[in-house]
């Protein structure tokens, strides 16, 4: 099933186009890291998504329904990048007004515990850091227990423990069988909490599926060493499908077949150390996509 | 401190309900006040000026007659009431509404099940019960200070008309917010605000105002709004549903360019 249904959608905005042809369905249950460089049109999508504004053209589902209707948003929470909460609320307050909004909310207090804000619940919005205003924006999003959480940017600006705190919420929401949305900027972070990962760029989807097999679609690993070879050398190797050397003799390789690379080195007793074999990172997945001309279709 | 409770939530509803509307009136209200209590320059600005103004202006007046037999220290309580008035209507919805809608909140107000009109009503009804405190605050001082005292019934008759008619004030400053950025909307707020008040009358009699602003008064929403407190102070109340009409008239393009203006950011996105 389900969650979050967009299909055929185009926005823009006079002249700017945000979406092109957008289609994108997030299934109930998981988390789906919707990644891409700036100006991708991450922060559209979640504007069509909560309501905010309606497409150019194509269609908009959340919940089976269209979210610029107020009984749909009632299964909603978003945690957008800007909430600018005003500042003489204090912690409490601030999500109790937003508990009032929904109509199954969950205990204050607990939605509190969740962002763990319990110890600053009297303080003033205006008087938290940057760690406490994003875990009050957290609090706000939680406070509904909506079925399909939006969250943009969360942990921009959170420290370590912070973030910590914060994942753990997050596999506990997840867990509770709850959809989320999360956008980052955190690659490592969508790597290790998301089902599955959308990669957009210029406004339609580039890449979808889950952390695993975006980076098995790039293939290549990294292999570092430091030698005598030379560039031509290098690249020579059986199986090297890149490489750079600096003038110290730190190669760095890019191949699909690390295995075939060594032998080759063993084989003909080329003297190297320091070396280092690593997989394709979600990182290097996402480079690789994002900068690959788009493909036409 | 690790979080160890595993998470027990309740299952969530469908997504069919939506909340009481009057509990979540209240807390938008509630909040609102809390905001404008807690901030103390928009105390000084809507309770204390106009109580400056009058101990400065009205007081050393307060027991001449006007012509018609009026207390002149009345009058003067209704040009500083009016003033009050708009003063609140352009701070709490020209500044807060223009930095509320660029800052996020209104965007995550928009996102939440909250019904847009919600908000809206909820900003004017705590403005009505501010205004309603700062005039009551306001006519206490003219009592005890000055010895100037409306009969309840006429007072209490006054602060109702004063509170319906600062409906357009109030949509000119949601008007204010929702046009302007932030900090053009600063200045432009305390533009309105004093040009508007010298213009009607307010802080000099109309009569003794330069000819081109006594030609301007009738078309400034204030003007009219004073008329109607100063027709019921003195009296005189036969052109009273005229100035109702200009200010329904106000409350009509000012709201209406305000929407426009909310329409116009949902089409940007913001």
């Amino acid at each position: 099933m389900n969650a979050i249904e967009l299909s055929g959608v185009d926005k823009t905005f006079g002249k700017v186009e945000a979406l092109r042809g957008l289609t994108l369905d997030v299934r109930a249950g998981e988390l789906t890291a919707l990644l891409g460089p700036n100006g991708a049109g991450k922060t559209t999508a979640i504007s069509l998504m909560l309501g905010l504004a309606k497409p150019t053209r194509g269609t908009v589902r959340v919940l089976g329904e269209d979210p610029k209707h107020d009984t749909v948003r009632a299964g909603i929470g978003s945690m957008p990048q800007e909430s600018a909460i005003p500042q003489a609320l204090t912690v409490r307050e601030a999500v109790t007004l937003f508990s009032r909004l929904y109509p199954a909310p969950l205990e204050v207090n607990k939605a509190l515990e969740l962002a763990q804000l319990a110890d600053v619940a009297g303080r003033r919005a205006g008087a938290l850091s940057g760690g406490q205003a994003r875990r009050l924006a957290f609090a706000l999003a939680v406070v509904g227990n909506p079925q399909v959480l939006f969250l943009d940017e969360p942990t921009t600006g959170m420290d370590a423990s912070s973030r910590q705190a914060f994942w753990a919420a997050v596999d506990g929401l997840k867990a509770a069988g709850r959809t989320i949305l999360l956008t980052t900027h955190y690659l490592e972070e969508a790597e290790r909490t998301a089902d599955r990962v959308v990669v957009m760029n210029a406004g339609s989807v580039l890449a979808d599926g889950t952390p695993e097999s975006l980076r098995g679609s790039v293939l290549t690993s990294r292999v570092r060493f430091t030698s005598d070879l030379v560039l031509a050398e290098l690249e020579a190797l059986p199986g090297v499908e890149g490489a750079t050397v600096d003038s110290r003799g730190h190669a760095d390789l890019r191949t699909r077949q690390p295995e075939e690379v060594l032998r080759a080195l063993y084989a003909r007793n080329i003297p190297f150390n320091e070396l280092e074999v690593s997989r394709a990172s979600l990182e290097d997945a996402f480079l690789t996509l994002t900068a690959e001309p788009r493909k036409a279709g | 401190m690790t979080q160890t409770t595993t998470l027990t939530l309740p299952a969530p509803i469908a997504a069919t309900r939506q909340a009481a509307p009057l509990p979540a009136l209240g807390q938008l209200v509630l909040s609102e006040l809390r905001k404008m209590v807690r901030n103390p320059m928009f105390f000084v600005g809507t309770v204390g000026f106009p109580i400056l103004w009058f101990a400065l202006f009205g007081l050393p007046n307060v027991h001449e007659q006007m012509p018609d037999g009026t207390n002149v220290g009345r009058y003067i309580l209704v040009s500083f009431g009016t003033y009050s008035l708009l003063t609140l209507a352009m701070y709490s919805f020209g500044l807060a509404v223009a930095a509320e809608r660029t800052g996020g909140w209104l965007r995550l107000l928009r996102a939440s099940p909250m019904p847009a009109p919600l908000y809206f009503l909820g900003k004017v009804v705590a403005a009505l019960c501010f205004s309603a405190l700062s005039l009551s605050l306001l006519y206490t001082f003219a009592h005890f200070a000055g010895g100037v005292t409306l009969p309840l019934g006429l007072a209490l008759s006054i602060l109702g008309k004063l509170l319906l008619g600062s409906v357009p004030l109030i949509a000119l400053g949601f008007m204010i917010g929702f046009l302007i950025n932030p900090t053009a909307a600063n200045v432009i707020a305390n533009v309105v605000s004093v040009l508007m008040s010298f213009a009607s009358g307010l802080f000099v009699p109309l009569s003794q105002l330069p000819d081109v602003m006594q030609k301007l008064a009738p078309y400034l929403p204030t003007y009219h709004l004073a008329q109607i407190g100063w027709g019921s102070v003195t009296g005189n109340t036969s052109g009273e549903l005229t100035h109702w009409l200009y200010l329904a008239g106000y409350a009509v393009v000012f709201g209406g360019l305000a929407l426009w203006g909310l329409k116009r950011d949902e089409a940007r996105g913001l």
